[in-house]
């Protein structure tokens, strides 16, 4: 399959080799030079069969694949002769040989098979793929490149290494896969995305975020409205020498994704279906009515209200409400989680038709993916058409069109924080009336209404709906043979709608009257580039790429809202706005920016044992101010591939080894528009009723605003062993991130709050490595196994204020940019430690925190640096197994080392709300767990020290099991594969803390929220016919 | 290509139509006039916020720290350190307003089209706000930073400015005000003369300038159609802000657009009334934050006045009636009496006898000595001042009453400490018999009234407890009047083992300090 990719990937790195545009002066005496690969291209198509030879026979044979795919083009040849043939769309050829020849048959990516003719007319031939991976092609920047040739550090996957997986987004799908890139999820809401970064954070006021190029042009989508079916490959640029053509948007790495084309041949049809539960561990461990009521006690015993250490119903009745006070007596305790939570269900099914002919060739699919998340109506649904057409018009020009049609829609039912409302509601409350009626307030607590009143009284919609469309259009022109000029013209349009409304009895309106609210955003994005490639060996060892680009980028978004309340009718929802007795705000937005770029870069290669790229791109940006708008970013790398050398023979353990080097300086994507200018803010006052809005200076100008750089240095290495059985790439990088654009923070008696200047200094160290090897390779089992393991250490180097720490922000010099600053928690106050405790005027059962400054009280110099959000490292490791038509897979992710800020760790202390069941410190419990409850106080002292935990946690990500019918039994209906497989995702995980056995979702982007984690399962069937 | 080469400089043009730029649109009228009415909005960070209320209630004689209150801020503990948020929102709203009023004075002469007059209240306006700013900044933390000029640059450096230095400038903005503002302002809520002659009077009587305190008490009382309300409770009924009692207000309104963050006073005096038997949360009782409750001794001065004051029973609440049908006592109805809170004892049979009717709390129940039963107990609460059934819902805490931060009475007991303090004890009495006399109960006139003998410092302190109780004024009274120290330690049983003289300043916050680069110069007030 990714041989196949190649090829395809080949078609198109041709179409970009000739060009020519003379208002770019490149290097005038160039000679064009064909690459390699392309050589062997044209050789295949002008083979020519000798008819000269005597005593022939007919072959009649198909070459094919190991999965039974027929392979186009594939070379067939009599050995020692130069006749031969190709095959042909379906895989088929026929030649005439001589009696006793040897055919060999070879295509690229393929072990070429020898083959002994003896007096056999018909040949069915399997090539097996070839273990080495220096022939693929990787996609770079603004064209494709051999792996072989790389100067830059780039990792790639293909849908081949999720193909076998249902993963339901790319985020998903890149997860764990590519060193150095780590994704982690915000949650198990349907539609939720990750957060990604790649080699760290590097910047406090501009994105982190890499850049998306889909199919050739900046992606500023949502990577939600991206179907993971319809991918390719995703190749991910990561030292600066290959993010540098992307100038001022490279610093925080580029993630390239192409989609698939169609091939040659008659239309083909693959359906692809899945569907299956979404399953939440276990439960979260809440307190029942009786746990719930004893700690109430205790915390009316600590703040000197409940008088008897035990159970006592007189006092009982003076401190529960009647109605909780009914259920103590009765023994009730409502359970409302388990009322609340569902199974999930996914589904995901599409049809792509794919093929193509001489002049065209098509890929076009249609996909629907729904999911419904433990809440009953937390729904995300995905629709995607895309559309992939290329154009050979004619032998000069080709054209091609992408168009990819989201339409998504998140919707939910309840609020977001229901599981946390079931759980936090007193289970000792009545939520039903006899009759089944629902009651509004369950108790006598007028701030806790029935948990699941949205549902009770469908109250409650939200529903974010997204439309979008990205279109782009190429056309390639062969200007000479060597020279390719092709210009990308790409636009999208985004619509956003999202819609609310909370009728008098939703959870959140707690009787008040009903409320809506809509807020929209039409965004628009357009690009024109212009790209000359040309492309030349001299004297068979000289490989010269030379680049050049011209690009203009514009975006512009305007955003609307509007929110009111007392909606006369709540039954018109949201769609009625105007009748509300309240408007509460409206608002309107404008934010345009523009771009332009130019670029060059120039590949030179000695007999592929010398490689050199150096790059250099120019960007301007209508941001920045008029004497600053422009930023440079150079690139150098090179590579030396020392098997090429004399003095070293490639021997049965050795077959590649590289070794490559580069620097590069990149830049972020800017700061958002007018933040040059100096704003003035609006504020509002009045008088009596009438509005007294005004205007004054909030921001001071600041015109010497320049682009944020980072540089990188990269030294990577790459080895083949065994054949390419064992197959290892390793970086190391050092990235120095400087001017950066930050808030500094000023003296507020000057009326200023802040200011952006280029001031800090950022740094990440890292080292990644990657291991594919091929363990086991025989005809009928066949096992290999990736692994990926990165870290990266983040450090702050300098802040607006030198080297002097920011605790406001909470950003320290040497550490990373998030990190937790707080009280060490050290245990709880015993009641041995009564005299001590009070010196820190504490008492027993209350938080002892480290005493850090020892100055014998606690204040704000005991806090300190308690952990990160960074991992130490992150590994993953995946296992495909295949045994005749039966094929196996599962992968196992370990993060680890990263510090997570539970909440429900920290709970109110008082009466009022339920709680998981901790641990917590009575008198007769002399726990270190957590603090006594207090009905005195609504939290713990210093109780956010509680809820640090380790963060590591190692998890079953993936395990599927497929079966491909024999196709004996699949060609008689037609069908020429068919695979059906049962999958699971996050089947285990194991924590570091206790989260684990809390059957809490481990990973988080922020901090944990209340969710249990979730397995999944699927059944999956794919057809092609 | 070559079109698109020609239009490149242009598309580099950024341009932003969102808002106006400073430079050009604060010297038009309409500019000029933004600028002023943006200068009103920090006050906001303040009167009717918890920063205001936290800052001026707990740490007093008459108030303690109750459930989700900074008990810090009450007990002068470590917890009241530099870095607390509160000190920052008022002091980081102050100054920028103050910055907002330096705009203004310094744009005034470039401003073309303004007719002159418009022009110079405007500018008296600025005066009087930049004033107001100084006032609580400098009541609250001493030395400040006095900028007076428009930053148009970065300035990374501060200096405090001496007490008497801040003083002396708002003495000098006021009287400058004070000549360009007009007796009855154009829209109700910007600033008029006697606000300005109001605040004079406050800052001379902070300064001891008593005869000046005296003259401008006098003048805001004899010059305008001013008069106190013969219903003490009138003045807070809610639908008739605009009485001839306030003297100038910090507007809060019900449209929601205008309301920003809204006056949040209603949630911080009010106990939790909800968790009993026969009531719930509603819009008429409000909603309760627990935050503040009297002291056991400002309890008991309650408690031993209500024959004769009628302030108490005005404006406190000790009944509530039932209006939640599902947690109903056996012999309870909706509407009954559900809870009854009085600062005094009811006999044990008596308050068993009503079980099954209703909750008492008496002051057995409220209070151990003068220490109170938890944080979250029942007490007497200040209510009618802060109510505020207009909000759109419970849940809404935005409200819409506006803040009085001058009013009529406060001008009579301003002239009576004054003259006290002047020994002119029988002018002095005549002002504070004034307030007291409309406080009496129907029949208590004379009751109320006190001799030239009977008036010190200590009974002016008692008196503006009950005159101003919940106004935001207790803690800069104590200071003021020297009496911070001594009352609190008298009075106070959670503050009494740790306030200090270092107490009478609020910490620099932490946020100020460290963004200064000339530390050195600028030092924290001692002790935090």
């Amino acid at each position: 399959m990714k041989n196949r990719i190649a090829y395809l990937l080949r078609k198109v790195y041709k179409q970009l080799l000739y060009a020519c545009f003379l208002q770019y002066l490149l290097i005038p005496n160039l000679l064009a030079n064909n690459s390699r690969n392309v050589i062997e291209l044209n050789h295949l198509i002008t083979i020519e069969t000798n008819w000269t030879t005597a005593f022939m026979i007919l072959i009649d044979g198909t070459v094919v694949d190991t999965n039974g795919e027929p392979i186009p083009g594939a070379t067939v040849v009599v050995e020692g002769t130069t006749s031969g043939t190709v095959s042909d769309l379906y895989g088929n050829f026929n030649l005439e040989v001589a009696e006793g020849a040897v055919l060999v048959i070879s295509f690229i990516g393929y072990q070429p098979q020898r083959i002994p003719i003896g007096n056999k007319g018909n040949l069915d031939i399997i090539l097996r793929e070839e273990l080495s991976a220096l022939n693929e092609v990787v996609v770079v920047g603004y064209g494709t490149q051999e792996k072989k040739d790389l100067t830059g550090a780039v990792s790639s996957i293909s849908s081949k290494d999720f193909a076998n997986m249902p993963v339901q987004g790319v985020d998903k799908a890149l997860a764990g896969r590519i060193p150095g890139l780590d994704i982690v999820s915000s949650g198990t809401t349907p539609g939720s995305t990750s957060q990604i970064r790649l080699r760290g954070n590097r910047s406090f006021t501009a994105s982190n975020e890499p850049l998306i190029i889909l199919n050739g042009v900046p992606f500023y989508g949502s990577i939600n409205d991206i179907n993971p079916y319809d991918i390719e490959s995703i190749d991910v640029l990561k030292d600066a020498a290959s993010t540098a053509i992307y100038g001022s948007r490279g610093a925080n790495g580029v993630i390239i994704i192409t989609s698939k084309s169609g091939q040659l041949g008659p239309p083909k049809f693959i359906l692809e279906s899945y569907a299956g539960p979404k399953m939440a561990y276990g439960k979260l461990p809440y307190q029942n009515g009786e746990q719930y009521a004893e700690r109430g006690r205790e915390a009316l015993r600590q703040a000197g209200n409940y008088t008897d250490p035990n159970t006592n119903s007189t006092l009982d009745e003076m401190f529960f409400d009647p109605i909780e006070f009914g259920n103590i007596q009765a023994g009730n305790s409502f359970d409302y989680p388990s009322a609340l939570l569902q199974n999930g269900f996914q589904q995901k099914h599409q049809l792509t038709i794919m093929g193509g002919s001489e002049g065209i060739n098509y890929n076009i699919a249609g996909n629907v993916f729904t999911e419904e998340g433990l809440f009953p109506g937390r729904q995300f649904n995905r629709y995607t058409l895309s559309t992939k057409l290329n154009f050979t018009l004619s032998s000069k020009v080709n054209a091609g069109a992408n168009i990819l049609l989201s339409h998504n829609e998140m919707a939910a039912k309840a609020h977001d924080g229901v599981l946390e409302a079931s759980i936090r509601t007193s289970p000792l409350g009545t939520p039903y009336n006899e009759d089944g009626s629902p009651r509004y307030l369950p108790t006598g607590d007028g701030f806790s209404p029935h948990p699941l009143a949205d549902y009770e009284w469908d109250s409650y919609r939200w529903d974010n709906k997204r439309w979008a469309a990205y279109l782009n259009a190429f056309v390639d022109i062969k200007l000479l043979p060597e020279l390719n000029y092709r210009i990308n013209l790409g636009t999208d349009v985004k619509l956003q709608n999202l819609n609310s409304s909370l009728g008098q009895f939703s959870y959140n309106r707690r009787g008040g009257p009903p409320v809506a609210g809509n807020s929209s955003a039409v965004a628009n994005q357009s690009l024109y580039e212009s790209i000359l490639t040309y492309d030349k060996t001299f004297q068979e060892h000289h490989k010269i790429t030379a680049t050049a680009i011209h690009g203009i980028q514009r975006s512009r978004e305007e955003l609307f809202n509007t929110n009111v309340s007392n909606i006369p009718y709540e039954t018109s929802r949201y769609y009625n706005i105007g009748s509300a007795e309240i408007i509460n705000s409206v608002g309107s937005d404008l934010r345009e920016w523009n771009l332009i770029s130019y670029a060059a870069r120039l590949f030179y290669g000695y007999k592929s044992k010398y490689l050199l790229t150096l790059s250099f791109r120019t960007d301007g940006a209508s941001q920045f101010s008029e004497d600053h708008k422009w930023g440079y970013f150079p690139s150098a790398a090179m590579a030396w591939n020392i098997m090429e050398e004399n003095f070293i023979n490639p021997s049965d353990w050795l077959s590649n080894l590289k070794l490559r080097v580069s620097y590069g300086v990149t830049g972020n994507q800017g700061i958002d528009p007018y933040q040059t200018q100096g704003g003035l803010s609006r504020t509002t006052y009045a008088w009596d009723e009438s509005p007294a809005f005004g205007f004054r200076s909030s921001t001071l100008a600041n015109s010497d605003l320049k682009w944020e750089s980072t540089e990188t240095y990269n030294i990577g290495m790459d080895f083949e062993l065994y054949e390419g059985r064992v197959n290892v790439n390793m970086e190391a990088y050092y990235t120095n991130t400087y001017d950066l654009i930050m808030l500094r923070l000023l003296p507020i008696s000057t009326g200023f709050n802040q200011v952006l200047e280029n001031v800090g200094n950022t740094r990440n160290r890292g080292f990644e490595l990657g291991v594919n090897t091929v363990n086991v390779d025989q005809n009928k089992f066949r096992w290999n196994t990736d692994v990926s393991f990165f870290l990266n250490r983040e450090e702050i180097v300098e802040l607006f204020n030198g080297k002097q720490d920011d605790i406001g922000n909470q950003w320290f010099i040497g550490q990373p940019i998030h990190v937790y600053y707080d009280f060490k928690k050290i245990g709880i106050w015993q009641l041995t430690e009564e005299a001590q405790a009070a010196e820190y005027a504490r008492e027993p059962g209350q938080i002892k925190v480290l005493d850090l400054d020892e100055s014998g009280t606690v204040n704000d110099a005991d806090r300190m640096i308690l952990g990160s959000r960074q991992p130490d490292f992150v590994a993953n490791i995946a296992n495909n197994f295949t045994y005749k038509n039966w094929d196996l897979a599962f992968t196992t992710y370990v993060r680890w080392g990263n510090t997570i800020y539970v909440p429900h760790f920290n709970p109110a202390s008082g009466k009022r709300y339920n709680h998981l069941a901790l641990d917590y410190w009575t008198p007769n419990n002399p726990t270190n767990a957590h603090p006594r409850p207090d009905d005195d106080v609504q939290g713990s002292l210093q109780g956010s020290s509680q809820a640090y935990r380790d963060g590591s946690y190692i998890r079953l990500r993936q395990l599927s099991i497929g079966y491909t019918l024999p196709s004996a039994l699949t060609e008689r209906i037609s069908v020429t594969n068919s695979r059906i497989y049962l999958s699971g995702e996050n089947l285990w995980y194991w924590t570091k803390s206790e989260m684990g056995k809390f059957n809490m979702e481990p990973e988080w982007s922020g901090n944990a929220g209340l969710m249990p984690a979730i397995r999944t399962f699927v059944l999956g069937i794919n057809v092609s016919f | 290509m070559l079109l698109i080469g020609a239009c490149t400089e242009d598309l580099l043009q950024e341009e932003n139509i969102r808002t106006p730029v400073a430079d050009q649109h604060f010297n038009t009228p309409e500019g000029f006039n933004d600028l002023v009415r943006s200068s009103y909005n920090f006050l906001r960070s303040y009167y009717g916020k918890e920063e205001g209320h936290m800052l001026t209630t707990l740490g007093t004689d008459i108030w303690g720290a109750g459930y989700g209150s900074v008990q810090s801020f009450n007990n002068y503990d470590g917890g009241m350190a530099p870095s607390h948020g509160f000190y920052w929102n008022v002091w980081s709203g102050f100054y920028q307003g103050i910055a907002t009023c330096n705009t203004v004075i310094s744009r005034f002469s470039k401003v073309e089209g303004m007719s002159e007059d418009e022009g110079n209240i405007r500018l008296g306006e600025a005066y009087f706000l930049r004033a107001m700013y100084y006032h609580i900044l400098v009541m609250h933390w001493g030395d400040v930073p006095l900028e007076l000029e428009e930053i148009t640059t970065v300035k990374t450096t501060a200096t405090r400015a001496p007490e008497e230095e801040v003083y002396g400038q708002i003495v000098e903005d006021l009287l400058l005000a004070e000549s360009l503002l007009p007796d009855v302002p154009s829209d109700y809520g910007r600033a008029t003369k006697p606000a300005a002659q109001a605040l004079l009077a406050r800052v001379y009587l902070t300064t001891n300038q008593n005869i000046k305190a005296t003259d401008y008490a006098k003048k805001v009382i004899e010059d305008y159609n001013f008069s106190l309300l013969d219903d003490y409770a009138e003045i807070w009924n809610i639908e008739n802000q605009i009485n001839s009692e306030v003297i100038w207000a910090v507007q809060y309104t019900r449209d929601e657009r205008l309301n920003e963050g809204g006056n949040r006073s209603h949630l911080y005096f009010l106990m939790e009334y909800d968790f009993e038997p026969g009531i719930t949360l509603d819009i008429a009782y409000g909603r309760s934050w627990v935050r503040y409750f009297p002291s056991r001794f400002y309890l008991d001065m309650l408690q031993e006045t209500r024959w004769k004051d009628s302030r108490y029973e005005k404006i406190w609440k000790e009944v509530w009636f039932a209006n939640h049908e599902g947690s109903l006592l056996s012999d309870q109805n909706l509407g009954d009496t559900a809870l009854l809170v009085v600062p005094y004892d009811i006999p044990q049979e008596v308050i068993d006898a009503k079980a099954d009717k209703y909750t008492i709390f008496d002051i057995d129940r409220i209070y151990d000595g003068e220490n109170p039963i938890g944080k979250k107990s029942r007490w007497p609460t200040l209510f009618e001042k802060h109510t505020d059934p207009l909000r759109s819902s419970n849940i809404n805490i935005e409200g819409s009453r506006d803040w009085f931060v001058f009013r009529l009475s406060e001008m009579y007991l301003i002239a009576a400490e004054a003259l006290m303090k002047e020994g002119e004890m029988a002018d002095g009495v005549d002002y504070i018999n004034t307030v007291r006399r409309r406080a009496a109960k129907l029949g208590h006139e004379s009751d109320m009234e006190i001799s030239p003998n009977e008036l010190t410092i200590d009974f002016i302190l008692d008196e503006r407890a009950l005159e101003l109780a919940g106004e935001m004024f207790r803690w800069p009274d104590l200071k003021r009047t020297g009496k911070l120290l001594e009352r609190v330690r008298l009075y106070n049983p959670e503050a009494r083992p740790r306030i200090k003289e270092m107490h009478l300043v609020r910490p620099i916050p932490t946020n100020m300090i460290d963004r200064i680069t000339n530390k050195d110069e600028f030092l924290q007030n001692p002790g935090y």
